[in-house]
């Protein structure tokens, strides 16, 4: 054999080894270095949803952008009210009230928030892929809406192999998790803060750090530029339109936290036509400065959502009988 | 386009090394022509429709005002080409720069041009000085427009160098040997190439997280400690070293798969003795076309130490600003200037011969200093920086960062025991033994592999010197 078609062979059949070794080894690490998640919270309707570890991170919105988890995506196809906001939104909502009072009326419902940098933009572009039809929009305005788009979000919706690979992991990492912790239980020690979510309604079910019973003080709170609540309106408009949903069905409100969200979604809501709603409570306490403890967000919600019940009547049950409206 | 991108490796190299020895065989102005054809396919990969003509309208410019110059050897002629390509450089990449320091200095606000740098234009237009200057001294001749052409728009050095000097180009477009696929100079260019990729995707983006972390901090908070800001910094020196030295391997290798040899661009500039030796060995093509047309043209060392030392800084300076529209750059020019001055005031180089540690430690702490204007997006954090890095913010025993980013330290420091202590890629190469060709072969093989998954399950990252 010639010295240069000896190099070349064995420099292609290297090459294909280094590549069958390769992938191996990617999926390997991420799954080991992952595995302290808390897998407390693996129940029959729930994935995993956000944990703070480097390797495993988001996995909600590429869960449902990719549509990873079919009944979290046939739930929200049926739902006829939507609940869209940041993770301040998820905290607030995810409350035994919030699923009593909709089990109670038979109306099916989803909290559509998402952690991280979240805006008006990622839920945007899922209700369009869903082709989503809600009746009732309850948004969270603070103030949510604007094109600025980046983390996990602006990755599920660039859509590339490797997002769509790593996300894929994650759904196969979690049909293993427990066993592997189970086996090897260092491996996943100190255990992480970790969110599973409900495939059923959304709603998130912290453990771990989250899920101490941590009673802090809302923070002092930061106004909002002008700047980026002008911008909010003009985006809500699009946003609105692009929805296609009766201005009267919108419902904008703004949970309490350390931003002076309460004063920037009225503004948004008087310019853009839609109904506020923000009931007036004290003594609100969190688990960081900004989330809704369970106690506050179950005051909260019970609060919040008997003055919703005119909307509801009016966007789900125009025509029918006083008595299922009620 | 990005060399480390699947679309180049899988589609655009094969299919275009393909094209040009086929085509060679019905003549070799078909194939050249094929290679310009493909380099503007490469160069024009994001945005054809703005990036192709701007770089043939550089190279019809100076193609006519060069053939002009080896006419008619006039020096109106010459200054209008100059000056035409430092306007059109200047239009792209300082008029927002410009725009900011009258701004900053009289108070007058002048809207942003919001013009977007096209990659790759400070290289292509020094290369195309160079030309008309030689043109001008008669030391260059008139080339096949087609030769010229492929000579500017050539993809493996088009977007970061090495900056290429059209004598020890050019003629190899003419040889005969350049247009036969030669199996042995393809083994050698698969191993730049791969050692290039390895550089990059390996070494240099490991280490970026760690570094990307310590400047951010730097931004906002004075949490920076002496230790974190020397991470940082030499992280940050590691990372664009095995970055861009990476590109040039590739690009070596890449131009000689076409049987064109390209000149080495580093050559282990971190064992450096002094900042004179530093400079023979970074960015060796930007030095050498800086001494010749530049620094020498200047007056060099022909006129007495106080007149060599300004031409000095001139040159630092103006080599400072060449990288970037910032102030940030014409301080890491500055400071270098300044310390190549006092290299050659107090002769450091014979002192370093007697205390060749002393000399290497001392140079490698100037150069990561240095790279702090260069990384840092503000003057703010250059200075919560130097501050860290001088004692001033306090020591700590602990690393912020070493616990939380373990394995990009690892690898910064697996990089600095390999950029001191190792052969650098042209010293391996050099060195092979024919009977170990089959074992490189295999390890090769092997990390291109394992690279090629890398960069098919990971977005490709962007080379540093791109911004450029």
């Amino acid at each position: 054999m010639k010295a240069a078609p000896r190099f070349f062979s064995v420099f292609f059949v290297s090459t294909l080894v280094g590549l069958l070794l390769y992938v191996p080894a990617r999926i390997a690490v991420p799954w080991l270095a992952q595995s302290s998640c808390d897998t407390a919270g693996y129940r029959q309707h729930a994935f995993l949803s956000n944990c703070l570890n480097e390797y495993f991170g988001d996995y909600e919105h590429g869960a449902y952008y990719y549509q990873l988890e079919p009944e979290a995506i046939e739930a929200l196809r049926k739902a006829e009210v939507l609940f869209l906001g940041n993770s301040r939104s998820q905290f607030a909502f995810s409350s035994d009230v919030t699923a009593e009072f909709f089990a109670k009326q038979g109306i099916p419902y989803y909290l559509l928030g998402f952690a991280y940098v979240q805006t008006s933009e990622f839920p945007l572009r899922l209700i369009k892929r869903l082709a989503l039809h809600p009746k009732l929009l309850v948004i969270n305005a603070d103030p949510f809406f604007s094109h600025i788009f980046k983390g996990p979000a602006q990755q599920v919706v660039d859509g590339s192999a490797s997002a769509r690979f790593d996300y894929t992991l994650k759904r196969w990492f979690q049909s293993i998790h427990p066993a592997l912790c189970r086996s090897l239980p260092r491996l996943c020690q100190p255990k992480q803060a970790t969110i599973y979510r409900d495939m059923r309604d959304g709603r998130w079910l912290w453990l771990s750090t989250f899920s101490d019973d941590k009673s802090l003080p809302i923070s002092e709170p930061i106004a909002i530029p002008q700047r980026l609540i002008d911008d909010a309106i003009s985006v809500g408009r699009d946003f609105i339109n692009q929805i296609g949903i009766d201005k009267a069905c919108v419902v904008l409100t703004g949970i309490p936290t350390r931003v002076s969200s309460a004063e920037a979604a009225t503004q948004i809501a008087q310019a853009l036509g839609v109904k506020y709603i923000e009931p007036s409570l004290s003594g609100l306490e969190t688990i960081d400065g900004e989330h809704l403890n369970v106690e506050s967000a179950n005051r909260w919600s019970r609060a919040f959502l008997p003055q919703l019940q005119d909307t509801i009547r009016h966007c789900l049950f125009p025509l029918a009988a006083p008595d299922r409206a009620q | 386009m990005l060399f480390n991108s699947l679309p180049f490796i899988v589609v655009f190299l094969p299919i275009s090394l393909f094209g040009f020895f086929y085509l060679a065989r019905f003549g070799q102005v078909f194939a050249l022509a094929w290679l310009t054809l493909a380099s503007l396919v490469f160069y024009g990969w994001d945005d054809p429709g703005r990036l192709i003509p701007i770089i043939l309208g550089s190279a019809v410019f100076n193609f006519i005002v060069a053939r002009a110059l080896l006419h008619r050897c006039a020096v109106w002629l010459l200054a209008l080409g100059i000056v035409g390509d430092l306007l059109y450089l200047g239009y792209f990449k300082y008029v927002d720069f410009f725009a900011h320091t009258i701004t900053w200095l009289t108070g007058i606000e002048l809207p942003p041009s919001n013009i977007t740098l096209p990659i790759g234009i400070s290289f292509f237009t020094f290369t195309q000085i160079a030309f008309l200057v030689d043109s001008y001294r008669r030391s260059a001749r008139e080339y096949h427009p087609v030769n010229y052409g492929l000579f500017v728009t050539f993809f493996p050095h088009l977007i970061a160098g090495p900056i290429i000097h059209h004598a020890e180009i050019m003629p190899q477009f003419e040889q005969k040997k350049t247009f036969t696929f030669d199996p042995a100079a393809t083994q050698i260019a698969l191993l730049w190439f791969v050692a290039g990729l390895f550089k990059k995707v390996m070494i240099a983006d490991s280490i970026a997280p760690v570094v990307a972390t310590v400047f951010d901090t730097s931004k906002s908070v004075n949490a920076i400690k002496f230790l974190d800001g020397w991470i940082g910094a030499t992280g940050y020196g590691l990372q664009l070293y095995f970055d861009f030295s990476g590109y040039s391997d590739m690009a070596i290798g890449l131009a000689l798969m076409f049987g064109i040899a390209f000149p080495l661009n580093f050559n282990s500039p971190y064992k450096a003795h002094s900042i004179i030796d530093f400079w023979r060995r970074w960015n060796m093509t930007l030095s050498r076309f800086l001494r010749d047309y530049l620094y020498i043209p200047l007056g060099g060392n022909r006129n007495g130490p106080i007149r060599r030392y300004v031409n000095i800084m001139v040159t630092m300076l103006l080599g400072g600003l060449w990288h970037g529209a910032s102030w940030n750059f014409v301080i890491w020019g500055a400071l270098h200037g300044a310390a190549l001055v006092a290299n050659h005031h107090f002769d450091v180089e014979r002192s370093a011969r007697d205390r060749p540690i002393a000399s290497l430690c001392g140079t490698l702490a100037f150069v990561m200093i240095a790279w702090v204007p260069f990384r840092a997006e503000n003057l703010h954090s250059v200075l919560v920086m130097w501050q860290a890095m001088f004692g001033l913010s306090g020591f700590s025993p602990r690393s912020l960062f070493a616990v939380t980013q373990p394995l990009a330290l690892a690898a910064a420091g697996a990089a600095l025991g390999a950029a001191l202590f190792l052969p650098n890629t042209a010293e391996i190469i050099e060195n092979l033994d024919s009977h170990i060709l089959p074992r490189m072969a295999a390890g090769a093989g092997l990390l291109f592999g394992m690279i090629v998954g890398a960069i098919a399950l990971h977005a490709p990252t962007e080379f540093l010197y791109f911004r450029f």
